[in-house]
């Protein structure tokens, strides 16, 4: 088992990690800051924090390819992979920084414009978002941002490239099935029944919630745990 | 401690590294390993450390498989690649962080080795010149205290002074429980510290022999003239400086470029001598 996993490791490599990605980390914070100062001084009247959300999310997604670009590098990537940790240990090292810390680096720098704002211009915090939505958007950025981890322990080069390019022969295939299927069982005429009467094949339809399951939570466990098994069988 | 049994390695399969090489290395040796270039010593020194997987035979290092990479193997191997690109991030707080992973890593003995290389340790990596970066690393990796030591061309990059001090800390460094492997072109630098020495030629190995071993076989002289049964010679300063078999069993001492010379340029007799 301590070959597996071992806590005390464990934590060790959390703290080189976040040692090393420390300039990262004040990288995102002053981000933040700069956009706030840029939006006040073409304003001069808000912060604007929900337009510093979106480009959080595009950081949030990004996180992997900026912290971890350098993993499986033939020359950058020898410390990491002769670290004495074991995958398990390495990966959820990696996840956490990916999946945890980054977020609530974001997400603690976007409450704070929104404190600023609350305090400076008196704009209320709107506690009443639609928590729905919002789930949809976390699911989104990890879903997106699991496409980005596995692409990063996946190619030792080239890794936005090739994870782009893995991307669209995806969504080429995607394509591909779903006409085949399209035709072969006919649902374009359930489709077209569906718009007749006026029917939300979105919410009334099983196989939707399925697909939706598929999307939101297989697809982004399946990448992660790719991107685990991508961690322990390169080679550099 | 290292055992390679029939191991082939290739980039692409029909130019193969290695052609079921087999080899073994022992504790207790600080070894030079030796080859032109493109033969794999890099190559070789991956393999050992687990960062490339033999495609067919085995390799075998303190009993585990390296390329598995466990943790209990990690942190009994430093590897210094001949390149690097350290951290930013200051010298000592890397060494801070990384030092704890290697159960025998003492802080202390980092700080009296950087102190011997004079390198100031609080200074972050990308202040230091490739020299320095190149002396903390070694400080850092002689403090782990691992039983195995893979170094990739450690001299470049130093100075003359620093090459007599790794000389010597390495040297220091070595004892019955540890097996070095230094992979290097500048010979000269290492000339008395290497033993045994390996030689690799294409595809396999051409020479893996202790100094002892190769001088009870080969004589090592500058002479006026040289000598008809010579297997190698080349002019320097004082005469010729040559090779020749050990014919009257007097002992000379081992002249690592004349070695290697004589080695690639007689390599079905040094295949048949060194068996």
């Amino acid at each position: 088992m301590n070959e597996i996993f071992n806590l005390k490791r464990f934590l060790m490599v959390v703290k080189a990690e976040t040692c090393s990605f420390r300039k990262h980390y004040f990288f995102f914070v002053i981000f933040a800051a700069a956009y706030a100062v840029t939006v006040f001084l073409i304003g001069r009247s808000s912060f604007k924090p929900e337009g510093f959300a979106p480009l959080g999310i595009i950081l949030i997604i990004i996180t992997p390819f900026i912290l971890y670009k350098d993993v499986y590098h033939k020359i950058r990537g020898v410390n990491y992979t002769m670290l004495p940790a074991s995958n398990v240990e390495k990966w959820i090292a990696f996840w956490a920084q990916c999946v945890v810390f980054v977020p609530l680096i974001i997400g603690a720098s976007w409450l704070f414009l929104q404190g600023l704002e609350f305090i400076l211009f008196h704009v209320p915090i709107d506690l009443n978002s639609d928590w729905r939505q919002i789930r949809k958007v976390i699911v989104g950025i990890y879903g997106l941002q699991s496409i980005a981890m596995m692409g990063v322990m996946s190619f030792s080069r080239l890794k936005v490239l090739k994870t782009f390019g893995f991307l669209f022969l995806i969504q080429v295939i995607t394509l591909i099935i779903s006409s085949f299927f399209v035709h072969q069982f006919n649902f374009e005429d359930i489709i077209l029944q569906s718009k007749i009467s006026n029917f939300d094949i979105n919410h009334s339809w099983w196989f939707m919630d399925y697909m939706k399951a598929v999307i939101y939570i297989v697809f982004p466990l399946g990448l992660w745990l790719t991107s685990f098994f991508k961690l322990q069988e390169q080679e550099l | 401690m290292i055992d390679l049994q029939h191991m082939s390695f290739w980039y692409k399969e029909k130019v193969k590294v290695f052609d079921t090489l087999s080899m073994s290395m022992e504790a207790g040796n600080i070894y030079g390993l030796l080859g032109e270039n493109g033969v794999g010593k890099t190559t070789l020194l991956r393999i050992m450390g687990g960062l490339l997987f033999p495609k067919t035979g085995s390799c075998s290092v303190m009993g585990y498989v390296p390329g598995k990479r466990h943790p209990s193997f990690l942190s009994k191997v430093f590897y210094i690649p001949e390149e690097f690109v350290a951290p930013h991030q200051k010298a000592d707080t890397f060494a801070q962080n990384i030092g704890p992973f290697y159960p025998n890593f003492d802080y202390n003995q980092y700080m009296v080795l950087m102190q011997e290389f004079d390198v100031d340790g609080k200074r972050n990596f990308n202040e230091m010149s490739f020299g320095q970066k190149k002396k903390t690393m070694i400080s850092l990796a002689l403090s782990t205290n691992t039983e195995l030591l893979l170094l990739d061309e450690p001299t470049n990059g130093l100075d003359i002074p620093s090459k007599t001090i790794f000389r010597r800390v390495v040297a220091r460094a070595a004892d019955a429980s540890k097996c070095i492997v230094i992979s290097t072109h500048q010979v000269r630098d290492l000339e008395f510290l290497i033993d045994p020495i390996v030689i690799l030629e294409r595809n396999n190995l051409l020479l893996n022999q202790s100094v002892a071993a190769i001088t009870q076989k080969l004589k090592f002289d500058v002479v006026p003239k040289v000598p008809v049964d010579a297997l190698y010679s080349e002019e320097m300063m004082g005469g010729f400086g040559v090779v020749v078999p050990n014919t009257d069993g007097e002992e000379s001492k081992v002249n690592i470029e004349l070695l290697f010379n004589a080695a690639i340029s007689n390599r079905a007799r040094f295949a048949e001598w060194f068996k």
